[in-house]
């Protein structure tokens, strides 16, 4: 008797447990119908496997220049800190709106130890010259973060760094500024 | 997390995570932002993982749950789409259909997009993140009973889907 479709896809995962993995495979040895379904799941699995894929060798490059970017600032701080990532492609025009939602959603800042506040600025993960300029904040004064900003690279990742002690509150909907969103 | 063990995680894991991240969600960009932040949150991690493999299946399931979002993005993009169809003028539709026709790579992608999301992610951890059933369950959160139907339903669905599509193209 033929095992089910689905014990033959198990099978063809390797996932049929001895002794019945044997069993199974004495039965299609002589069983044209399980041979020509177990035939289907190795095709289909040869053209997923050979389907081609984007080149992501650059882009996957600049992600873990990025990570290890991370980690660097994380070393140089004795501080701890929580970051926050934020993809914003930054128009010179847009940028004031931009920052109108930026504030939003991520907090309103009460800095206690404001020295330790800074932006990381470097080039988006799909550029191949990788830059990064910290900009200290001094105070919460955003004109003077808009003004850091203005004159940058039109398509810049930015970092904020908020020192640990600093006090957040967060409202608004983060959604807002997902990378991902802002790019679809 | 020191930076050279990181490397060689990297080194060793970016290509299956990239792959599994960008047959899930159909998008190169979009996989990569899951990989950026799946890479930052491993960075972040305080306890360290055991070995290579479980550093993949941690990965492999940071990756899964951040592609959720996407993937209610994703839905709601054909939604829109398809209202605009409804709505518009046959010129414009053609217009988005073009769009849509552009971002689709392959045969394989597309078919593999229609599965319901549920059978998908199964099925790409299967083909793609090379994993066991036992792992896949661990990973999704479900049975390994479970992952075994999902890989089949998933299996029958996507070489209907391929037999229609090569049977359609004139
Ligand atoms: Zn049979």
């Amino acid at each position: 008797m033929c095992p089910d479709f689905e014990t033959l896809s198990a099978f063809f995962d390797n996932e049929i447990e001895a002794p019945h993995d044997r069993q199974i495979e004495e039965h299609i040895r002589s069983c044209a119908a399980c041979q020509a379904k177990l035939e289907e799941y190795k095709q289909l699995s040869e053209m997923m496997a050979g389907d081609p894929e984007p080149d992501f060798a650059a882009g996957m490059e600049a992600v873990r220049l990025s990570a290890h970017s991370l980690s660097r600032i994380k070393k140089v701080k004795t501080v701890p800190f929580w970051q926050r990532r934020i993809n914003i492609p930054v128009p010179a025009l847009g940028l004031a709106a931009l920052f109108v939602v930026f504030l939003g959603v991520v907090s309103v800042l009460n800095l206690t130890r404001t020295a330790d506040a800074s932006f990381a600025m470097k080039t988006r993960p799909d550029s191949s010259i990788y830059t990064e300029d910290k900009i200290p904040v001094e105070d919460q004064d955003l004109e003077k973060i808009m003004k850091a900003l203005e004159g940058q690279d039109l398509n810049r990742e930015v970092i904020f760094h908020i020192p640990d002690e600093s006090k957040t509150f967060n409202f608004g909907e983060p959604a807002l500024i997902k990378a991902s969103d802002r790019k679809r | 997390m020191p930076e050279k063990g990181f490397d060689e995680i990297y080194k060793a894991l970016n290509n299956v995570i990239f792959k599994v991240a960008f047959r899930i969600v159909g998008d190169q960009d979009a996989a990569m932002d899951l990989c950026h932040e799946a890479f930052i949150k491993y960075f972040e991690r305080i306890d360290p993982l055991p070995d290579l493999d479980q550093t993949k299946y941690w990965l492999i399931r940071v990756v899964k749950n951040l592609s959720f979002n996407f993937e209610k993005k994703r839905l709601r993009e054909i939604k829109g789409i398809n209202k605009l169809k409804e709505n518009t003028q046959p010129f414009t539709a053609s217009h988005e259909e073009q769009v849509i026709k552009q971002e689709i790579k392959s045969d394989v992608q597309e078919a593999l997009l229609k599965l319901p999301y549920n059978l998908r992610v199964v099925l790409v951890l299967k083909e793609y993140g090379k994993m066991s059933y036992k792992e896949i369950g661990e990973s999704v959160g479900i049975s390994e009973g479970n992952v075994k139907v999902r890989v089949f339903r998933a299996r029958e669905k996507l070489a209907q889907l391929l037999k229609e599509k090569i049977n359609y193209v004139p």
